[in-house]
């Protein structure tokens, strides 16, 4: 069963505008200021990338406890794992232009820095990029067979598909844990070859799913009030509400674990990276991104009256969105210019892969029935109480 | 007319929350109800009013926090400013761990201990209701200002195993 398309065709051909002007920035960026250009691209790519691929790990845990009060909206983070094959080529877009990227990418900067000379074993081009495709090819087969899974239930409504998917999750959530550490040492730690931080992996998944929380609590609020999923309550929204606000907690947790460690121990070597962070500019956008996905939405969600609303729910979500943005243009862009001034590619980049992301979320949720009809678990969902 | 409190005996969540729902749309004057585990849609079937609880832990963890900050700002800056790895006497980052431990400690403890004083639930306090079962598992639902007869009625239609009068009224 097909059904339409959420959006109109005003919304699409406005993504389709965005993701056409944002590929001309980025080819122009190329030609003009390449390292900006793919800086911008490797933060757009990541955001949608990560928040694609945590989108599984939220099924994935739902699938692994049990959870019955999120099966209405499944099929949310489901179409939001579309993004992942667009991501994988996104990366392959990255390995192309990673000499104008990653200094440890080029041959002279490894003979004639000794850290690097050491890191060379791992830090080389071709590991990398089969890490990266290793790490791709992972996710997006756990995704495909997740999913594939779920839909097959719709048609034929056996358990059977329950058991399977919990099996496939509990590989997944292991797969995981060792891909994503991988995938943010390799993509964006890397940026910085001679720092290192045992912290970021961690700080980069609590930053990441606080987000897709985020994103998920916002297509969900957004689609109930546009007619979908007519037995969403308030019981679901202070649930999604709580994700959020703990988990945004966890972030700067994590956010001041990192930071701690590195200020107390005040080695030179790790120091450089907050001494680069904390000055021209970059400390103003450091406190903006701890606002936006910690102060903010944990002030405004701190309630329960105020989860169970839909309008600060929607508030705290988009602060936490814009925060994640911030959080990887302050791991980003100071590595690559030193100080912190908007270039004009940095938004057209992003806009433009934030179209593509509509439109293949899009048309992923329009390509299967927006609740999950058959699943064992979806009465529990629909009498969601508390 | 007499009126007593009675107490309804019931074996399962669904029965005495659809036992209290039901009481609710009469008007039934509910006084309480006792679970062995939380049921969920319990707190709206009594219609609770929201807790005040929560207000008193953010006025505790608020208090937490400016008590562990000050105090260790004290210590560090004017008490006993020492010298550590070079680092600066207000060395604020430092002070945050501290701070958020004592915050989270006095919030949760302080919030638990307001519970136990304000609901008179301390060590030492004679239990009211002696229904067997009630920590087990029974479900009792406890209905006062409803003429005996049509009280006990209510029960048995809505399946309670057994119903009991509260001598002198419950408390």
């Amino acid at each position: 069963m097909t059904r339409r398309s959420l959006l109109d065709p005003q919304a699409r051909s406005v993504c389709t505008v965005l993701a056409v002007l944002g590929a001309a920035a980025f080819l122009i960026g190329l030609k003009l200021a390449p390292q900006r250009a793919l800086a911008g691209f490797l933060l757009g790519n990541t955001y949608f990338l990560m928040l694609a691929v945590t989108a599984l790990v939220f099924i994935a845990i739902q699938n692994l406890v049990g959870a019955g009060w999120p099966v209405l909206f499944r099929r949310v983070p489901e179409a939001m794992t579309a993004y992942l094959p667009a991501g994988a080529l996104g990366m392959l877009v990255l390995l192309l232009g990673s000499h104008s990227l990653y200094h440890w990418a080029h041959h002279a900067a490894a003979v004639h820095d000794q850290i690097l000379h050491a890191k060379a074993g791992y830090l080389n081009l071709p590991f990398w990029a089969v890490r990266a495709a290793a790490i791709l090819s992972l996710w997006m087969a756990f995704a495909r067979a997740i999913i594939k899974n779920s839909r097959r239930q719709d048609v034929d409504g056996s358990v059977a598909h329950t058991h399977k998917n919990k099996r496939l999750s509990a590989a997944f959530m292991v797969v995981f844990g060792v891909t994503f550490t991988l995938a943010s040492i390799d993509w964006i730690m890397s940026l910085e070859p001679h720092w290192y931080s045992t912290m970021f992996p961690w700080y980069m998944f609590g930053g990441a799913f606080v987000h897709v929380l985020a994103t998920i609590a916002l297509l969900t609020v957004l689609l109930h009030r546009r007619g979908l999923f007519a037995e969403f309550n308030e019981h679901h929204r202070h649930d999604l509400g709580k994700y959020v606000f703990g988990f945004g907690v966890f972030w700067a947790y994590l956010w001041f674990c990192q930071f701690l460690l590195i200020w107390y121990a005040n080695i030179p070597e790790e120091t450089a990276y907050y001494v680069l962070r904390s000055s021209r500019g970059w400390m103003a956008v450091q406190m903006l991104s701890l606002t936006a996905n910690f102060l903010l939405p944990s002030a405004l969600l701190i309630r329960i009256l105020s989860k169970k609303d839909d309008k600060t729910l929607i508030a705290a979500c988009v602060s936490v969105c814009l925060g994640r943005g911030l959080d990887l243009y302050v791991m980003i862009m100071p590595s690559i210019s030193g100080a912190a001034r908007l270039h004009w590619l940095d938004l057209p980049i992003f806009l433009g892969l934030a179209g593509v992301f509509v439109l293949l979320f899009d048309r992923a949720f329009a390509s299967a029935p927006a609740v999950p009809e058959k699943d064992p678990y979806l009465v529990e969902s629909l009498h969601h109480h508390g | 007319m007499a009126t007593k409190t009675f107490v309804g005996v019931f074996d399962s969540d669904h029965a005495v929350l659809a036992a209290a729902r039901a009481a609710h749309r009469r008007g039934m004057n509910i006084r309480d109800a006792y679970t062995p585990f939380p049921v969920h849609g319990m707190d709206e079937a009594l219609s609770l009013p929201p807790s005040w609880l929560s207000r008193a832990c953010l006025a505790l963890g608020a208090s937490g926090l400016t008590f562990a900050l000050s105090f260790q700002y004290w210590v560090s800056l004017f008490n006993w400013p020492m010298n550590i790895g070079g680092k600066p006497f207000d060395a604020s980052p430092a002070l945050i761990p501290i701070a958020f431990e004592i915050t989270v400690l006095v919030a949760g403890v302080g919030t638990v201990a307001t519970l136990l004083v304000f609901r008179n639930l301390l060590p030492g306090r004679r239990a009211p209701l002696t229904a067997l079962g009630a920590t087990d598992d029974k479900f009792l639902l406890v209905i006062d200002d409803v003429p005996d007869q049509e009280l006990k009625a209510f029960f048995k239609e809505h399946g309670a195993v057994d119903v009991k009068e509260v001598l002198g009224g419950a408390k």
